[in-house]
Formats: C-alpha cells, sequence, structure tokens
C-alpha cells in the first residue's frame, strides 16, 4: 500500500503503462496497464475523490478493506496493491491495482447466444462450482457480496477460471448494525426478500444471486429480466408460484408485501429444459422462497450434481 | 466554530459532573472513555518519564515515532474525551459498534506503529477518523465526512487527510470479523468490572432519532471557516 512522497516510491503514472480503457464504474474508469518494472499486465481502477464532503467513498472502503482479508483465494479477484497519485486538477486519487482477467461471464454467455452455441455442461458444471466456492469462501469469512452478477464474475477463457470481482457493495453480516439497505443488487438477481423490503438479510441473497447465474448459463438468458422491482417480483412469482405464509412464514410481514396476482408454481424445468435432473435439484434448493430453507453455498459444493467433476484443479 | 468550552447539551449546559452513564448513552461510550483516558495518561507519563530520563543525561529530547504526527495537535483540545465521544454519538447517529470497531482500529494502529504513542494531542482526531471509517463500513446510511468534520471540530480537508492517514497506516485492513468483534467486546466489558459496572455492552442497536447539531466545537490550532449548517 503505497503513498506519494515515500522514498523511491513511483506514482501510479511512472510505475504504470496506460493501454486501454476497458470499464467505467460510479467512482471512475478502469484500465488495462502494463507494470513497466515487470512487463506484467493489470486492471487499473482508478477511484476519484472528487466529492470533498465524501471523502473515501464507502465502496471503495469496502471493497480494499474485503479483498484485503479476501484475496489469497483462488476464486476471489487479487488487489495486488493500492496507491495515493493526484489528478492533473490536484485532486487526491487511489489507484487500485488488480490482476488482469480477459474477459467476464456476462461476455462469456454473451458470445455463445451470438454464435447459437450452448455452453457445454462440463462447462457450466465447472463454473458453477468455482462460483459456489468462491461464495463459500466469502460466507466464510462473514462476507456478503450483494450484488454477484455474470458482469461482476471475471473469467480467464484459456484456462476457465471464475473469479469473484466488484465487492462494492459487499459488506460484513458479523458486526451488528443497523438496519441493511434493500437499495442493492442489480434487479435480475435481487432475492424476494430483498425486493420485497426485507431490512435484514442474510448469505441467502447470495445463493438466490448464482441460482439465476446458474440459469443463464443453461438458457443463455436472464431468468427472471424484470425492469422495475414489481416486475421483477411478478416474473419470480410466474414460475415460482405466489409465496404465502406456508411456503414462506412470515412473508405478509415484510414491509413491501401487498396482495400479488395468485400464481402456482411451475416446473423449473419449463424455464430451463435443458438442465439435467440433479442440476434441477441444486437449482431448486438455491431459488427456495424461505431464505433459511436455501441451500448453502458449502452445502451446494457437495451436492451431487458436481459428483462428475474433476475438482483437483478448481 | 465554538471553542470547546462552549460545549452545550441541546441548549443546557453539561456540568462537569454530569457523567455518561446519567446522559442514557450507550454503555460502550462509558467504557471507552474511560480506557483512553486511562491510556492517554500512561503514555503521557511514559513521555514525562523518558524527557527527565534523558535530561539528565542530555541527550536531546525524546524521539518518539512519527507515524501519527498528522494526528498531532499543537496543543490539547479543551474538550474532554467523554464529552467528545458523547458529541459523535448523539449527531452523528452512528451504531453502537462502530466505537467499538473505531476502537479496534487505534488498538490496531498501536500494535502496527508501537513507537507512536496516543496522547492527548491526537487522541481526539483519532477517535472521530475512526469511528467514521468504521461508520462508512457498518452502517449502510451514514453521514458524510463533511458532517463528522464538523462534528469533530476539524475541517473537511484535514479530515479527508485523516482518513487517507488512518487507512494507509492500517494498510486498509479495516475489516473486523465477528470473533474480533466479540473480543474486544469481552475486554471492554472486563474493563468496566474492574470500574465496578459489572454490565455488557450494547451489541443490538436501537434506532435514535437524529438531533440537530446546534453546537459547534473546534480541536483544531487556527480556527477555520464554519461549515454550512445542516439544512432540516
Amino acid at each position: 500500500m503505497e503513498k506519494p512522497g515515500g522514498g523511491g516510491v513511483l506514482s501510479a503514472k511512472e510505475a504504470f503503462e496506460k493501454l486501454e480503457k476497458v470499464g467505467e464504474g460510479t467512482y471512475g474508469k478502469v484500465y488495462r496497464a502494463r507494470e513497466k518494472a515487470t512487463g506484467k499486465i493489470v486492471a487499473l481502477k482508478k477511484t476519484r475523490l472528487h466529492e470533498d464532503e465524501e471523502g473515501v467513498p464507502p465502496t471503495t472502503l469496502r471493497e480494499v478493506s474485503i479483498l484485503r482479508m479476501l484475496s489469497r483465494d483462488p476464486h476471489v479477484v487479487r488487489l495486488m496493491d493500492v496507491k495515493q497519485g493526484q489528478n492533473k486538477e490536484g485532486k487526491t486519487v487511489l489507484y487500485l491495482v488488480f490482476e488482469y482477467m480477459d474477459t467476464d461471464l456476462k461476455k462469456f454467455i454473451r458470445s455463445f447466444r451470438q454464435t447459437g452455441q450452448t455452453v457445454p455442461p462440463q462447462t457450466i458444471k465447472s463454473l458453477m462450482y468455482q462460483l459456489c466456492k468462491g461464495v463459500a469462501f466469502c460466507h466464510g469469512h462473514g462476507i456478503l457480496h450483494r450484488d454477484l452478477k455474470p458482469h461482476n464474475l471475471l473469467m480467464d477463457p484459456k484456462t476457465m477460471m471464475l473469479k469473484i470481482a466488484d465487492l462494492g457493495l459487499a459488506r460484513a453480516f458479523t458486526v451488528p448494525i443497523k438496519k441493511y439497505t434493500h437499495e442493492i443488487l442489480t434487479l435480475w438477481y435481487r432475492a424476494p426478500e430483498v425486493l420485497l423490503g426485507a431490512t435484514h438479510y442474510s448469505m441467502a441473497v447470495d445463493i438466490w444471486s448464482v441460482g439465476c447465474i446458474f440459469a443463464e448459463l443453461v438458457t443463455k438468458q436472464a431468468l427472471f429480466p424484470g425492469d422495475s422491482e414489481l416486475q421483477q417480483l411478478l416474473h419470480i412469482f410466474r414460475l415460482l408460484g405466489t409465496p404465502n405464509e406456508d411456503v414462506w412464514p412470515g412473508v405478509s410481514k415484510l414491509m413491501n408485501w401487498h396482495e400479488y396476482p395468485q400464481w402456482n408454481p411451475q416446473s423449473l424445468s419449463t424455464a430451463v429444459p435443458s438442465l439435467d435432473e440433479l442440476g434441477l435439484d441444486l437449482l431448486s434448493q438455491m431459488l427456495k422462497y424461505e431464505p433459511s430453507k436455501r441451500i448453502s453455498a458449502k452445502k451446494a459444493m457437495e451436492h451431487a450434481y458436481f459428483d462428475d467433476l474433476d475438482k483437483r484443479h478448481l | 466554530m465554538l471553542t470547546a468550552g462552549d460545549y452545550s447539551n441541546h441548549g443546557r449546559p453539561l456540568q462537569p459532573e454530569t457523567s455518561l452513564a446519567e446522559l442514557n448513552l450507550p454503555r460502550v461510550l462509558c467504557v471507552l472513555s474511560s480506557m483512553l483516558e486511562k491510556l492517554v495518561a500512561r503514555n503521557e507519563k511514559l513521555i514525562d518519564i523518558l524527557s527527565q530520563e534523558l535530561d539528565g543525561l542530555n541527550s536531546g529530547s525524546v524521539r518518539l515515532g512519527n507515524s501519527l504526527n498528522t494526528f498531532h495537535g499543537v496543543r490539547a483540545p479543551s474538550i474532554s474525551i467523554p464529552k467528545y465521544l458523547e458529541r459523535i454519538y448523539k449527531y452523528t447517529n452512528c451504531s453502537p459498534s462502530c466505537f467499538v470497531v473505531g476502537y479496534v482500529y487505534i488498538d490496531r494502529l498501536t500494535h502496527r506503529h508501537p513507537d507512536s504513542l496516543v496522547t492527548s494531542l491526537n487522541v481526539h482526531r483519532l477517535l472521530v477518523t475512526s469511528v467514521m471509517v468504521a461508520s462508512k463500513m457498518l452502517d449502510d446510511e451514514h453521514y458524510n465526512n463533511a458532517i463528522y468534520a464538523r462534528v469533530g471540530g476539524v475541517s473537511n480537508a484535514e479530515l479527508n487527510k485523516l482518513e487517507l492517514e488512518l487507512l494507509f497506516l492500517l494498510d486498509f485492513r479495516v475489516m473486523v470479523s465477528s470473533r474480533v468483534f466479540e473480543s474486544y467486546c469481552f475486554h471492554l466489558e472486563k474493563e468496566m468490572v474492574v470500574n465496578g459496572t459489572g454490565m455488557k455492552i450494547e451489541r443490538a442497536l436501537t434506532p435514535k432519532a437524529m438531533d440537530d447539531l446546534e453546537t459547534e466545537i473546534s480541536i483544531e490550532d487556527k480556527q477555520s471557516p464554519s461549515p454550512p449548517q445542516i439544512v432540516e
């Protein structure tokens, strides 16, 4: 972790050569860059601290501190360094230096959709196992990701290695705090308890997202592509049935609960027809309404769906 | 900004004998201020002893680590540690847990930089910075640096600088696991037993209305312009 002005410490500008812009987030740009000293390709995430009133954005603070703790896991993107610098206007800038990954799961799925090919079942199995392993590691360290989606899952298409990234919305669920915000998570992957306004939620929100990603890998289409919170809920209810106190005790007490249209649950095979029986069983356990009944990431790794997977290099 | 001596509690001047416990504040503030006051007193006594020994040897002045230099003021602020903690709690609406976690950060600092001592010259700045960072880490809804600066009696620019300084000194290791959190709670509770109040500190939270920030203080050496008023 380096600050400017230290003896012999290079600034980010001196240490790296920017090659191309590869993305843009709320607080700044992401570049593919080359470390001049080693020639190593890295991802440079530039974080502006322009908002004098805010200081270091909480998303940056959480992401960096969580990655300082989790970065040793092979399925979590590695934060190599943090450098402090100044931009042209003399404002403070933080550069997060990450290992570089060629693509992400969103682009990977899109490439199959565009060519009309299906993702090979063993590839799906391998990617899902790695995702469950990465999520289990986060949860084991008391971290909820809260924004799992294909775009935040980085990939090396040569090795088929998958890594969880973008922990800006992540938080510790282990220390007693005020109510959580429900303004989190991209709609399509958002758990029903969050949509219904639950103010305390658990690891199960990440498992719901994992289930949605699983289905999307198989069909190459989002499972629940809602364009508003209400539409998102209705998408879920149409497939899984409108929940009630029998299937989900306490659901009607949630803040955003209303009288919704009544749908009966459909078989998951109608939505994900090419998934085998074991895959459907795992998916159904990931998409249980009652959060406490949803399978854990650790238990998911032990599911029979993964029995025929060679896990030695994962 | 008013000086610390003008600090008041909603227009009702706080009498010197008013204790935190009597004000219905979280017990964690009480034990934390007691521990920090002891720590500061012990460190300043240590500096005095070292200074006297060096004087006797004609070896110049005490040279301590400079890791916490950014947090040093020229003189100690006149507001006491208990009143300062109370002020932060009242006006920032942060979880009581933030004070435990803020203490974890200060403790980590002293372990990472053992030659840098917490004294009356730096304790206030360390407190407001560490509690603010803890709040950003823990609370989904929290006030920004400008509000913390105003509550803490420093300028916004200085608090921004202190925040980065703290983060780099801690190597951005500001995640606190439940195990670590519980062990610090236990440690603070043991201290309460020593102080004769064998009660548990708050782990659960109670909603608390935001008070109007109607009193300004300054712990800066130079008076900085008063920050803008909070608009209701």
